[in-house]
């Protein structure tokens, strides 16, 4: 396992190895390793539901991103697989397909997902994250049940119907 | 690369040209051409777009030449209208391809604008595209959508289309 985060080649282009290198680095969850891998001004966006599913959203900053998946995710979900299924890398940005099996630690349900994360690189460090997941089936499996998307709520939802 | 892209043309990548089958492929599948899909699929191309395709037709995997120009010729139309994807991410290593960016249409009843993040993945072989997957931000493309916000108390009922008491199924 690699430790930290590698140099880009010239400052252009992210090598395998530092991609690499921030995929395990993200998996271990460990906020130091993860801080070594982040710019100070990183930003990190999952689009998503930010009401359902609390992990989606907006960051920006190192401590900001750092708190986000060292403390915040854990916090919920208990990741017991993180895999990547397909990594393209072209020039300073990789994308990558994750397989993530996780136990939701509220409810002990056992959730399988995949996101599609573009990571964007500067100096050997990551300047930015967008991620996507098929959210709907996120939501379902967070709540323990099928959706039916075409019944309208009866009052207006309140933001305090809060899934996580 | 970032940029907008239209539903015709790729824009110029900064300093190197893009392979022609990228253009090829989106050119088609936005226009919704069946010659110029037909014309860029693989006869055994495979097909995803995930999400609820319980609920939502265009959503599902598929498996041919004719299955993929179906959802989109067909199937997705009776939903919404591509109108563009807007770049912010394009990737190309070798014959594989990776894109993010906002996909933006008008929904066929109502004329409403739809707008949602999504991200595909595709695989080339000789020119032709082999695989697509769409991995989209789906609980904002239904809410979109079906144009109210989505109830997650809302279970999908399990309905029998046998009546309570029917003796049919106990003489089958």
């Amino acid at each position: 396992m690699l430790d930290g985060c590698l140099e880009t080649i010239m400052g252009e282009s992210v090598s395998r190895a530092a991609v690499q290198a921030f995929y395990e680095a993200l998996a271990s969850r460990n906020p130091v390793r993860l801080a070594q891998c982040l710019t100070d001004d990183v930003e990190w966006h999952m689009a998503g539901p930010v009401d359902v599913l609390v992990f989606c959203g907006y960051r920006r900053g190192k401590a900001a991103v750092v708190d986000y998946i060292g403390r915040l995710v854990p916090s919920m979900l208990s990741v017991t697989r993180f895999q990547p299924e397909e990594i393209v890398i072209d020039g300073n940005t990789a994308a990558i397909i994750n397989n993530v099996t996780a136990v939701q630690k509220d409810t002990g349900r056992i959730l399988n997902y995949r996101t599609a994360v573009f990571v964007v690189f500067r100096d050997g460090k990551v300047a930015s994250m967008k991620g996507v997941a098929d959210t709907f089936d996120m939501a379902e499996q967070v709540v323990g049940h099928r959706i039916d998307a075409y019944r309208a709520p009866d009052l207006p939802l309140s933001k305090d119907v809060i899934a996580l | 690369m970032r940029g907008p892209i239209s539903a015709i043309a790729l824009p110029e990548s900064a300093g190197r040209e893009l392979p022609p089958w990228i253009a090829d492929f989106y050119r088609a599948f936005l226009t919704r051409d069946p010659d110029r899909l037909a014309a860029v699929l693989d006869d055994d191309v495979e097909w995803l777009l995930t999400g609820p395709a319980e609920q939502f037709d265009i959503y599902g995997s598929r498996r041919g030449k004719q299955d993929a120009i179906e959802v989109v010729t067909r199937i997705i139309p009776c939903f919404f209208h591509i109108a563009d994807f807007e770049f912010e991410h394009l990737l190309v290593q070798g014959e594989t391809v990776a894109a993010y960016g906002r996909l933006r249409a008008r929904q066929r009843d109502t004329g409403r604008s739809l707008c949602f993040r999504s991200a595909h993945f595709l695989r080339f072989r000789d020119g032709r595209l082999i695989a697509f997957r769409s991995i989209a931000d789906t609980f904002d493309m239904v809410e979109q959508v079906v144009g109210h916000r989505i109830d997650i108390t809302r279970r999908i009922e399990q309905v029998s289309l046998v009546p309570d008491g029917d003796d049919l199924l106990l003489t089958l």
